[in-house]
């Protein structure tokens, strides 16, 4: 009974001795079964296996044989170990094609709705044009360890009636093909170049030098960058980990000369520095993470620092030092400095239960002999306070996902938010930080907001600095039917009681500080009938509450393709009673209706429509004005505005179009005539086109 | 006379009991912690991408009659960090997670589709091929089958979009017909696989799929790391496996399943669950 087995290991053995000898002995090659020199011999007087067990040996046999001259193979070609032959190196291009049409019933040509408000302005915002772009993103494999990529992006701006532009700029425009400049030459631009590095250094993830969108930090310490400047920022990042359940990041940051500190500027743009210095200005931030199946905690640390030249310093360029001796070197003084921490607790470890909780503390400090004093000097532009200021940031965040098992769900937050909270760095959109629907689109905890460079159609966004308060949001969601219900109670930290902020010289309240504000029709020089500056949270007065409700609804009919009607109405109830020493004159007492409804309906798989009709009432009683010799004019207004809008999609085969038309009738009617906006209409439209390549 | 009371009781007893199964719902449950693919797999370094994210904890399939509801949780709070309702095409109210639900109808071995949707880089077993997949995205509908008329043709008629997707606290809810999806065949009655994967609206790389986000081998800010640089690696990161009843075993079953060799560029095979 033993002999058969026996024979057959003792076959097996010899062929695998075999292969060795055939393919030159290797060091993997597998030890016989039992001891060569003990094996039995195979008896002659019966076969030694059956015709099953030597099919079943040749098989192995061949499938080892066949593997050892395919290894033979691969080493006489040249190819070694494919197991330690490097990945191939890749170079990948890709491509986007943009356009997009603006059309509006007046004569303003340009390619953007809202372009930029500085003085210096741009050449290229306006009500009609039509601009094309082209992206090219290089994406290069050095080794399977190491990357580099590149965006190359047309700069936008230049018409399609732009023809032969070549990028020379002259005082005025002209019929030649060299008057416009730059923005209206569709130059290449490189934007988003990087290199990112996984090195074999313990606890390193990664190594990033170059292009980032910054979405590592938070809204509150370093924002992720805009859409738009997705590619611009430029840092030094580090990621790694302690194990599982612990991380960090390191980053410096270039700070972006355009708006990264007060006066929207690193001391390029500063009348008071002749020789600014900003190559140098950096933010610096760090994060701690741990994580485990409880909860999340995460600690982020960042500094902004702006740096220039000490004129004391014999060595500075413009010093008028001209006692102390040199020594080659210039010392520098913090033009500006601002810091922000945040620590962040976060809990989705009970199915129907989310928490999470915020605490910051900022501080910001400008150097009064370096920063020019915008608040005073530029009609109060800047994002940052003047002189020296400790901010603190609190949210919390509870929310009920249909405990009771019937569709509702639940979600409370409180917030508190100080007078002197200052992230010069942080989200300027693009990031929504609290739960209320708000005065405007979104809310971030900036006064760095960016509403420019944007169409009419897109997202507006307002600070939270300042704001205290508590919202409730109810929703329900049976199968094709959704409801939402937000209240909001809103009081300010910025509240003076009966006395006042400074906002002649410290805190900035962007010159247009009363009335809702027009999104419709927000313009950054009409400062009569587009309301507030939405980064307007500094007042010299102000005693004021809100409240916010809202209510939404959605149904999905099954019909044709489906068939999504969708309706919105929004109440806020918002009182100023602005300088207490003035007797109900000057009290504000706004009651702002929003009002929403569309109906979307694929019409195929590719195309769909959308037909809606809004209509906002905005009874603002004193909305705004001023007090002349102890005698307050504050007008009061009454806003109407409808709007009828259709949305045309289509996507095709990669490529996107989108049209959006409307028709806004506006009528404001105030106590002061001189005042009124009457009957105005604006048809107006936008259109895209991209694909991919 | 009591023994024939006694057995119409039991027997309206035993119905009434019976009644959630009849009425085709399918609960399967996946174990936490195994959002790691084939037991390598890293999160993207972007804040944007949560602990938890992708990591599947239930599928519930309620029979609503000429609709099914379809709900699936996550072990973490779905999230917009991109504004879906701001895309160009506006999106679901989410933006990290992909969900693929594949349908095996018939239950016989060598019929249907072997291969997973493009980007997913999966094949399914022999007697595991599916009929049809649900898509559950953040994109509209429009979206994808734009995408799938460009890389998926072959298989658009195979591939069902919900009429409508919810996101709210862990779960994703769509809303499909059930005939588009199921045909005639009952939910228990059907074999199911669910594929977790990240969204991936900017799908330009060859390995992308269907608006697919990508597993390399190390990670970066928007990719996913622990895989392999070509596309034998499943670009998704938790699944079905075994029995699907959440125990701790289905994470060995599901790192198994989900081995491949990219030096072989042999891509993991699937199985189906069946009640």
């Amino acid at each position: 009974m033993t002999r058969g087995p026996a024979a057959a290991a003792a076959l097996l053995a010899a062929a695998a001795l075999a292969l060795p000898a055939l393919a030159q002995e290797t060091p993997e090659t597998p030890e016989p079964a039992g001891d060569r020199e003990t094996a039995p011999a195979p008896d002659p007087a019966e076969p030694a296996v059956s015709d099953a067990l030597r099919a079943e040996i040749d098989r192995i046999v061949d499938e080892k044989l066949s593997a050892r001259m395919s290894e033979l193979g691969g080493a006489a070609s040249g190819g070694g170990a494919t197991a330690e032959a490097p990945p191939p190196v890749s170079f990948t291009l890709k491509g986007d094609f943009f356009t997009k049409v603006l059309l509006r019933n007046n004569t303003s040509g340009g390619c953007v709705s809202y372009g930029n408000p500085a003085p210096e302005g741009d050449n290229f915002a306006g009500d009609n044009g039509i601009c094309s772009e082209l992206g090219l993103t290089i994406t290069g494999r050095v080794s399977d360890r190491v990357e580099a990529g590149a965006h190359i992006q047309s700069r936008f701006g230049a018409e399609w009636a732009d023809w032969y532009e070549n990028g020379d700029e002259r005082d005025g425009a002209d019929g030649s093909g060299e008057s416009l400049g730059q923005n209206h030459a569709a130059y290449l631009q490189l934007r988003g170049v990087y290199l990112r590095i996984a090195p074999p250094i313990p606890t390193v993830r990664s190594v990033h030098v170059g292009a980032t969108d910054l979405g590592m930090w938070n809204p509150w310490t370093i924002g992720k960058a805009r859409y738009t400047e997705r590619d611009n920022a430029r840092a030094a990042l580090l990621d790694g980990s302690f194990g599982a359940p612990f991380s960090y990041t390191l980053g410096v940051i270039a700070l972006p000369k355009l708006y990264g500190g007060p006066g929207y500027t690193t001391g390029i743009a500063d009348p008071l520095i002749d020789n600014p210095f900003w190559q140098r200005d950096f933010a610096w931030a760090a994060k701690l993470k741990h994580e485990n199946d409880w909860f999340g905690l995460e600690h982020v640390t960042s500094a902004v620092l702006d740096e220039e030249a000490d004129l004391d310093d014999p060595d500075a360029v413009g010093s008028t030092n001209a006692i102390d001796p040199r020594d080659g070197a210039v010392v520098t003084n913090l033009r500006y400095v601002n810091t922000n921490h945040t620590l962040e607790l976060e809990s989705n470890a009970i199915d129907w239960l989310g928490l999470s909780a915020l605490v910051g503390y900022s501080y910001s400090r400008t150097d009064d002999a370096l920063v020019f004093n915008s608040v005073s000097g530029a009609q109060g532009f800047t994002p940052a306070p003047m002189g020296e200021h400790h901010g603190y940031a609190a949210v919390a965040r509870v929310e009920l996902f249909d405990p009771a098992d019937i569709d509702l769900d639940l979600q409370l937050e409180y917030f508190n938010i100080g007078t002197d909270w200052v992230a010069v760095m942080g989200s300027r959109r693009e990031a929504d930080v609290l739960l209320t629907d708000g005065f405007v689109d979104g809310q971030v905890p900036t006064l760095n907001v960016a509403n420019e460079f944007q169409d009419f159609t897109e997202a507006f966004y307002e600070p939270v600095v300042g704001w205290h308060g508590t919202t409730a949001v109810v929703s329900w969601r049976p199968g094709a039917l959704e409801l939402s219900g937000e209240g909001t109670f809103l009081e300010y930290n910025t509240d003076t009681g009966a006395g006042s902020l400074d906002t002649d010289k410290t805190y900035p309240d962007f010159l247009s500080t009363d009335g809702m504000t027009d999104t419709d029709l927000f313009t950054f020089a009409n400062t009569n009938d587009r309301g507030r500056d939405p980064r307007s949270v500094y007042h010299e007065h102000q005693n004021r509450r809100t409240i916010i409700t809202v209510a939404k609804g959605a149904y999905t009919l099954d019909v044709l393709k489906t068939v999504v009607l969708r309706a919105k109405s929004k109440l806020i109830y918002d009182t100023d009673q602005r300088d207490q020493s003035i007797e109900e004159a000057d009290n504000y007492a706004g009651l702002l209706f929003f009002e929403k409804a569309s109906v979307e309906a694929p019409i195929t798989d590719e195309f769909s429509a959308a037909l809606g009709y809004g209509f906002d009432a905005w009874f603002e009683e004193h909305r705004s004005g001023e007090v002349i010799a102890g005698a307050a004019d504050y007008p009061s207004y009454v806003t109407l505005k409808h709007k009828v809008f259709t949305d045309l999609r289509y996507a095709f085969g990669g490529a996107n179009l989108w049209l959006h038309v409307e028709y806004l009738n506006k009528d404001l009617d105030a106590t002061d005539n001189r005042l009124d906006q009457r009957g105005l209409g604006v048809l107006r439209a936008i259109g895209t086109v991209s694909a991919s390549f | 006379m009591r023994t024939l009371r006694t057995s119409i009781t039991l027997t309206l007893a035993l119905a009434v009991a019976a009644a959630p199964a009849l009425a085709g719902n399918v609960s399967l449950t996946d174990p936490k912690g195994d959002d790691n693919g084939p037991g390598s797999y890293l999160y993207p370094t972007d804040a944007a991408y949560k602990k938890g994210s992708f990591d599947l904890t239930d599928v519930e399939v309620k029979d609503k009659g000429a609709e099914l509801e379809i709900t699936i949780g996550v072990n973490a709070s779905i999230e917009d960090p991109w504004e879906s309702a701001k895309w160009p095409t506006p999106g679901n109210g989410f933006s990290l997670q992909m969900f693929q639900i594949y349908v095996d109808l018939d239950g016989k071995a060598g019929s249907g589709e072997q291969q997973a949707l493009p980007g997913m880089n999966a094949t399914f077993a022999d007697d595991a091929r599916w009929e049809k997949v649900l898509v559950v995205s953040p994109q509209a509908n429009k979206e994808i089958s734009s995408r799938l008329e460009q890389k998926a043709k072959g298989l658009k008629d195979k591939v069902v979009l919900p009429s409508k997707v919810t996101a709210k606290g862990k779960k994703v809810t769509a809303l499909v017909k059930k005939a588009d999806l199921l045909g005639a065949t009952a939910p228990e009655k059907a074999g199911w696989q669910i594929l977790l994967s990240s969204n991936e609206g900017y799908d330009k790389e060859p390995n992308n799929g269907v608006l697919a986000r990508i597993v390399n081998e190390f990670e970066g800010q928007h990719r996913f790391g622990g895989g392999d640089d070509g596309d034998s690696d499943p670009n998704f990161l938790d699944c079905l496996a075994g029995k699907a009843k959440g125990g701790d075993d289905e994470k060995a079953a599901q790192a198994a399943m989900l081995k491949f060799d990219a030096k072989a560029k042999k891509r993991p095979v699937l199985s189906m669950v069946r009640l």
